[in-house]
């Protein structure tokens, strides 16, 4: 989700929240010793608690997408700023301090489930501008181990292609006629393109993005070297399939940069997510106990 | 020319239109991480609740109950008895009633003349809040009342709107009420405290000048705190220890002893009993002795009755320091005789232990300020009677309201400002200023008695 103009509303709610929390809490405080039992303690803590449920929310309304309650955009929105906002409430419900363990972990998790969302919303800012610009080729993430293997043997009909193009004589399309046209012989040359498909090109493609950050195929100026030496080796009836071969290494190397931004845009929601649900069972606990004492 | 071909529908065969079945890689590690997180915080928190309620306390309790540990119930009780293993919100929860504290504090009415009942002990004393002072309620625990007093019937001189200790606060009451005759019936000497804190005093013992320190007169009492009622005070001058030194009651040559620092009836007789033992039936002698001692020593700082009858006038030289020589003067029968019939009195003196009336005040606590700081008039008092107590702007150069009891640490500079500082809520208080609770102290004479007498 991008941060744009049409967030200027919740900035102004949550700046206005803050003033008004702020302008609560200093006589407040100056008056008495601030605590989260005490009745403005307290009210900052249910709205705390009640920010984190609404941004829990989030969860089931993208579960159940069915249920059309809001546009997913105001969904968004409203968990962006809204959980943001529950820090500082939380922080005035203790008085800007973690007393008891509970208090502690509580406020411990706070943090950095809002600043984990912080930065999730960064990321999902910048993120797909950068997926847009960087990876042309992008494809569903889910469907890139499919995609991979259909590149994979996309390649390996190029690489044919060449070979058969280059050394009709010994291909399987080979023909007394076509044997007898008097054509440059290029076997060893077809031979070491063979060897770089076997040696690079197929392994590259095969690789998982880890493994193949390993592979000289991962440069993209190595790659087009390689490539542009083939293609100096080979008669230009030969190239559009080189060029092709080169094609698919740059969709594979372009997928796997798919994947790594993928995991940095998703990634954080593996810390985000957990100490949530750790985060909303606790001050569920918390609140419990506290009105129970 | 490209051969590989990118149209929307050659891409859209690429993929396989099921893929959503099978789940995100990212979303299952989501779901079992969440799971993880779910699990560990019940299992800690099923762990901690079996050991101890401590995880769950909402803060450290003040050191004054740490003595009770991890025993809730101390203090928690079930809001119906009984019913504790009920669930949330059928009755079961566990507050801290007034009787909880009772059980171990005994406290009082906070005035006979409060119109609103005691509130609940938790509003001002504030626990789970740290290892602070229980006892320093917040400051808004009294200007709740205090910021607009209503009373049944309202006492002379009491403020009505007082919202801290630099808001509204009167200067200390004995400053604004204690009348020149009260201060005359609270001192009674006469003292030049201007000449006595000069440099190079002379009349020493052993004649070698001498300069006074406050603290050679004024010490404090109990530095040690025996009780709230005496920690800190400062002490009633002590005429042999501070006095005596310089202005010795020696009344005669004929004897060494001095005569005592006791009620004017008491030294006459002793003065009596010694001259007539010393030179029987010189009633010359007697005269000279009792003129010395009531008009050259006692009336220096006391006001004595009956001196008139002294014949001050025959006396021209007084004693000098070592007591060796007295200049012989001649009475006449019809002198002596009434010198003799007049007993003279000398008015007792009412030095008050407390000036302030209804506030406790430390020295000990402020051992690190100079006299002179705050009791700068003493260095030009040239009048027993001067009230020499600083006024409140004075306190108020330090207490200065930026700092509220329980509050986080100021720089320095900034005294804490709380009502509790002084003040105490419960009538305790006034009990240990009547009765003295520290034995074998006696109760403590305030100021404010001459004032209501």
């Amino acid at each position: 989700m991008r941060i744009d103009s049409t967030h200027r509303p919740w900035l102004w709610f949550s700046i206005a929240l803050i003033a008004v929390s702020t302008a609560v809490y200093i006589p407040y405080a100056r008056m008495t010793t601030p605590a989260g039992s005490t009745g403005i303690g307290l009210t900052f803590g249910i709205i705390a608690l009640g920010f984190m449920v609404f941004a829990a929310l989030l969860s089931l309304r993208k579960r159940y997408r069915i249920m059309r309650i809001g546009s997913a955009r105001v969904w968004m929105k409203a968990h962006l700023w809204l959980g943001a906002l529950a820090l500082p409430m939380v922080l005035f419900h203790a008085a800007f301090h973690a007393r008891g363990l509970l208090a502690l972990i509580l406020m411990l998790l706070t943090i950095i489930v809002v600043f984990s969302g912080i930065y999730g919303a960064y990321l999902q800012h910048t993120l797909p501008t950068r997926m847009f610009r960087e990876v042309p080729y992008e494809t569903i993430y889910d469907q890139i181990g499919v995609i991979q293997e259909q590149l994979i043997a996309e390649a390996r009909q190029h690489a044919t292609n060449v070979t058969q193009m280059l050394a009709p004589a010994r291909g399987p399309g080979a023909t007394v006629t076509m044997t007898l046209v008097e054509v440059p012989e290029y076997s060893s040359e077809v031979a070491a393109f063979d060897a770089f498909f076997d040696a690079k090109i197929e392994p590259f493609l095969k690789a998982e993005r880890k493994a193949a950050l390993k592979l000289e195929l991962r440069h993209e100026e190595e790659a087009a070297r390689e490539f542009e030496n083939y293609r100096k080796l080979f008669p230009p009836a030969a190239w559009p399939p080189i060029t092709a071969l080169e094609d698919i290494c740059s969709e594979k190397r372009q997928l796997d940069h798919q994947i790594r931004l993928h995991h940095w845009l998703h990634g954080w929601l593996l810390i985000h997510l957990p100490v949530s649900a750790a985060l909303l069972l606790l001050a569920f606990i918390h609140a419990v106990v506290a009105l129970h004492y | 020319m490209a051969i590989r071909k990118r149209t929307t529908k050659l891409l859209a065969k690429r993929h396989d239109l099921n893929y959503f079945k099978k789940g995100s890689p990212i979303r299952t590690w989501q779901f079992k991480l969440a799971l993880v997180a779910i699990v560990a915080a019940v299992a800690w928190i099923s762990i901690s609740a079996s050991k101890s309620a401590q995880a769950f306390s909402s803060g450290p309790i003040s050191s004054s109950h740490a003595v009770f540990g991890q025993k809730c119930e101390a203090c928690h009780k079930p809001v119906i008895a009984g019913a504790g293993f009920l669930p949330v919100g059928f009755g079961s929860a566990r507050k801290v009633p007034d009787s909880a504290c009772e059980s171990c504090h005994t406290v009082g009415l906070h005035h006979a003349n409060q119109v609103v009942d005691n509130k609940a002990c938790s509003t001002c004393h504030i626990e789970h809040v740290g290892a602070m002072h229980l006892a320093a309620a917040p400051v808004s625990g009294c200007t709740q009342c205090h910021g607009n007093l209503e009373v049944r019937t309202l006492p002379a001189n009491i403020a009505t709107h007082i919202d801290g200790f630099t808001k509204g606060h009167p200067d200390f009451r004995a400053l604004r009420t204690a009348s020149a005759e009260v201060r005359e019936a609270a001192f009674g000497l006469k003292f030049n405290h201007a000449d006595h804190l000069k440099q190079g005093l002379t009349g020493s013992p052993n004649g070698e000048k001498v300069t006074l320190q406050c603290n050679y007169c004024h010490q404090v009492e109990d530095p040690a705190g025996r009780d709230a009622a005496h920690a800190g005070r400062m002490a009633n001058v002590s005429f042999e220890r501070s006095c005596q030194s310089c202005h010795s009651l020696d009344f005669s040559a004929k004897v060494k002893e001095q005569a005592p620092h006791v009620e004017a009836a008491k030294a006459l007789a002793f003065v009596q009993a010694r001259i007539s033992e010393a030179a029987p039936g010189d009633k010359a002698a007697l005269v000279k002795a009792e003129t010395i001692l009531f008009r050259e020593k006692c009336a220096l700082c006391h006001t004595v009755g009956n001196i008139d009858a002294l014949p001050a006038t025959t006396i021209t030289n007084r004693l000098n320091n070592s007591g060796a020589t007295l200049v012989n003067a001649s009475f006449s029968p019809a002198t002596l005789q009434a010198a003799l019939d007049e007993t003279p009195t000398i008015a007792p003196s009412h030095a008050p232990a407390r000036f302030f009336t209804a506030a406790l005040f430390s020295h000990t606590a402020h051992n690190t300020v100079q006299c002179e700081e705050c009791h700068a008039a003493a260095l030009t008092s040239t009048s027993g009677n001067d009230l020499l107590m600083p006024n409140i702007g004075v306190c108020q150069r330090c207490h200065d309201g930026q700092s509220r009891p329980q509050g986080p640490a100021l720089s320095s500079g900034h005294a804490e400002s709380g009502c509790g500082l002084c003040h105490e809520y419960h009538e305790t208080l006034k009990a240990q200023l009547k009765t003295g609770t520290g034995a074998p102290m006696p109760a403590a004479f305030r100021i404010d008695q001459l004032t209501t007498r």
